[in-house]
């Protein structure tokens, strides 16, 4: 061995100890208070939000009945006025459904509203404009909160109104984010009133 | 192999020095293999599209070495060219090749698969892998009328997008507790290992009505698999929105895919790299989603060549 691979070696070790001796040990959970980076919670970060949000979809929303198929995309505001003409409940109760007719309406859609406890699809973040994907670290934050939002409506709009059987037949005006398939409008609400 | 790759390399260039004065501007088009139709559809459609806004495009495959990778970069700096979009080779060992390209002042458009890196390629356009996850697993749910026992066959465990989709079908399967998993394991995003953790899973737990799959390649092993068993009863979905997919869920061995749409995110990253080489317009934002299709019996007749024709 030269002399010069000796003294090669002997730097690599002494650079290993001194970076074992200094380095520090932090404990898991508490990297953020070095980096900066706090990790993501969908809950806190839709909770600030839900305010202004369902402002923001009472604001654009348009009359449901009055959209064709084609202007839904991935999904408009909407607000429907109507008689609940059924609920069914599938999944143990835990996917339920109302069927509203809107006031003096006699085209062939057919308007569904989610009213959970599960909620399908991603409309309520799709239509709001008050955080983008952009704000997201990543797809599956972006896709937590969303769900993060449905979780908000459930718990703010639809709860408290203790919806059953005995809702067929009543007056429910209603604000949400629609989507459609083929003839279904699937309407996902952020405010809901039954007279 | 690799040397001789170097002095392919090496006269491709030289031969495009000599032809390549007269076009807009070259475009790299860089992807993985395209031995999967879904990487051949971006040098088609890439290709087509910087043809037609007056470009001469250039394809070339990495095969998923970050090495070759960096070497297909280089050969873009050293000929000038005037954008680079890459379906990259590692979301860590792609931001060096990234780099050495920014630096050269060329701009980066990525597509498919993101980077671990932000501010340095102009555009990062990714297919919404969270979203056609869910959307597809909704309907897989449908179609299990919401109870059963089933299995899951995973992609590569280190690839981002095999967690991305794991979690989010679990995000909406594991909220109906009638759905029970038994049987969880990797087939490494392959269409033979599909087949064969299907077979054992199959004699393992005869119970199950479902299988879901990261992806198309797996999803139409396993579908083969429970045809070959008898067992065509078994709910199954992948995700990617392939042609061999799509025939399956035609003759309803499957019940849906979700269309990653490739091509549109290719065109769309071609004409944002001709609007930042034409009038300097960089993309409002770098990252962007496009949004997945799911694809069922219901409208899989608008689907070919990772292509959606339906409104």
């Amino acid at each position: 061995m030269t002399k010069k691979k000796i003294l090669l070696i002997a730097v690599a070790v002494a650079l290993v100890v001194f970076l074992a001796l200094s380095a520090k040990v932090i404990d898991v959970g508490t990297e953020g208070q070095y980096t900066g980076v706090v990790a993501f919670d969908a809950k806190t970060s839709s909770g600030g939000d839900w305010e202004k949000i369902v402002a923001e979809i009472k604001d654009k929303a348009v009359g449901a009945e009055t959209l064709e198929v084609a202007d839904f995309g991935k999904g408009r505001a909407v607000t429907l006025n109507g008689t609940v003409s059924d609920f069914s409940s599938k999944a143990n109760g835990k996917k339920n459904t109302l069927t509203v007719v809107p006031k003096g309406y006699t085209g062939d859609k057919t308007f569904i509203v989610q009213v959970g406890s599960i909620y399908t699809g991603t409309a309520v973040r799709d239509v709001q404009s008050v955080k983008t994907f952009g704000d997201f670290t990543n797809q599956t934050e972006w896709s937590q909160y969303a769900k993060a939002l449905n979780s908000q409506l459930h718990e703010k709009a639809v709860v408290p109104l203790a919806l059953g059987e005995s809702v067929k037949g009543k007056t429910i005006s209603l604000t949400g984010a629609a989507t459609a398939s083929g003839n279904e409008i699937s309407i996902t609400p952020v405010t809901i009133t039954i007279e | 192999m690799k040397k001789f790759f170097t002095v392919a390399l090496a006269l491709v260039m030289m031969m495009s020095f000599a032809f390549s004065a007269c076009a807009a501007g070259i475009i790299y088009i860089i992807t993985p293999s395209t031995s999967n139709p879904f990487f051949g559809t971006e040098q088609t459609v890439g290709a087509a599209k910087a043809k037609e806004l007056g470009y001469e495009p250039k394809c070339f495959s990495h095969d998923d070495d970050a090495a070759i990778q960096l070497q297909l970069f280089e050969a873009a700096i050293s000929e000038k060219a005037a954008a680079i979009i890459c379906d990259n080779a590692g979301a860590d060992a792609s931001i060096e090749a990234v780099r050495k390209a920014v630096d050269a002042k060329i701009p980066v458009f990525l597509i498919d698969r993101e980077i671990n890196a932000t501010g340095l390629a102009l555009a990062q356009i990714v297919a919404d892998n969270a979203q056609g996850a869910a959307a597809i697993a909704e309907k897989w749910v449908e179609a299990m009328n919401y109870t059963g026992k089933y299995a899951e066959l995973l992609g590569l465990e280190s690839d981002t997008n095999c967690q991305v989709r794991s979690q989010n079908y679990h995000a909406v399967i594991d909220e109906y507790k009638d759905l029970v998993m038994v049987a969880q394991q990797s087939a490494n995003w392959s269409q033979t290992e599909g087949y064969a953790k299907t077979e054992a899973i199959l004699q393992a737990h005869p119970e199950i009505t479902g299988i879901i799959c990261g992806n198309d390649t797996m999803a139409c092993g396993a579908t083969q698999a429970c045809i070959d068993a008898g067992r065509k009863d078994i709910k199954i979905i992948g995700l990617d929105g392939s042609d061999d997919a799509a025939a399956y869920v035609k003759s309803g061995n499957m019940v849906g895919t979700a269309l990653q749409q490739i091509a549109r995110i290719t065109e769309v990253a071609v004409e944002q790299a001709d609007a930042f080489i034409k009038n300097g317009t960089k993309p409002a934002t770098e990252k962007q989603l496009v949004p997945c299709i799911a694809i069922t019996k219901d409208n899989v007749e608008f689907l070919k060549a990772f292509v959606y024709t339906g409104k």
